[in-house]
């Protein structure tokens, strides 16, 4: 290997982190209407769903065409992972708290933005959107929350590489954000999320039910 | 530190890619990011924000 190359055959780290998914809905419809439009049109909603994220302490970890999957650090100190089970200590409660609560914040603003941005409410009167999927077209989107561990490292190869996060955690929060449909809502948290947000934030959320989701056999 | 006193960048010609707004988030980020420092907990509350 020369100086320089890039090598991508590295342990990850397990860490924690609160990890977001959301998705918007008849995606498919929106590219066969809108075809070269369709950049604009999903660029526009990405604007809206990082800058919010980014403002409440989150990051963009991936795009991935109709859906963004968005990532809250949790610092080393805050908590202790146990290697074998994976069970986390909580140590720094205030901070996973209010960390926990930006989260939800970041996605509420961002369903806000999404009703109200001028740019997007356009789109409802977007006669090949209109055409395509029906009178009462205008964006929406699933969003879904959960904490867990994760293994953070590189995927790829020299040819194409990308940091990310893998982990049932993170299928979690993909999952949660597809039943949004099922229940008729537009965001759902998993228990162990609610569990460490600040009691403010928790009298604005409600128990909507308790399931078990694909992939997994623990009922949330 | 009180998080009520934050002043926007000494730097105000700094100027992001696209525009104003950018600037805007990320003096937002600092103010909100400042709630996670130890001493700043105590002043935050979620309605607020909300």
């Amino acid at each position: 290997m020369n100086e320089g190359d890039m090598n991508v055959m590295l342990d990850g780290k397990k860490k924690c982190a609160i990890f977001g998914f959301c998705d918007i809905w008849n995606f498919t419809d929106v590219t066969v209407a809108l075809e070269e439009d369709t950049m604009i049109f999903v660029n526009t909603i990405s604007e809206l769903v990082h800058s919010s994220v980014y403002r409440y302490g989150g990051s963009a970890n991936k795009n991935i065409g109709e859906a963004f999957l968005l990532v809250w650090n949790i610092p080393d100190d805050c908590y202790h992972l146990n290697q074998e089970t994976n069970q986390i200590t909580w140590k720094k409660e205030n901070y996973i708290s209010i960390l926990a609560d930006f989260a939800v914040l970041s996605f509420v603003k961002t369903i806000v933005k999404i009703n109200k941005d001028p740019k997007i409410l356009d789109y409802k009167n977007d006669s090949r959107l209109v055409e395509m999927i029906g009178p009462d077209y205008q964006v929406r989107m699933g969003f879904g929350l959960h904490i867990g561990w994760a293994i953070e490292g590189a995927i790829g190869s020299e040819y194409k590489i990308d940091a990310s996060y893998l982990s049932p955690n993170v299928n979690m929060a993909s999952r949660l954000e597809a039943a949004c449909k099922q229940f008729g809502v537009k965001m759902l948290l998993s228990d162990v999320l609610y569990e460490r947000l600040t009691p403010e934030m928790k009298k604005y959320c409600r128990n909507i039910d308790r399931v078990t989701v694909k992939g997994s056999n623990k009922p949330i | 530190m009180n998080i009520n006193n934050i002043t926007p960048p000494a730097n105000k010609d700094i100027k992001y890619a696209n525009s104003d707004d950018r600037l805007d988030v990320e003096l937002k980020r600092e103010i909100n990011m400042e709630y996670l420092q130890e001493e700043n907990m105590d002043q935050y509350n979620a309605d607020v924000l909300l």
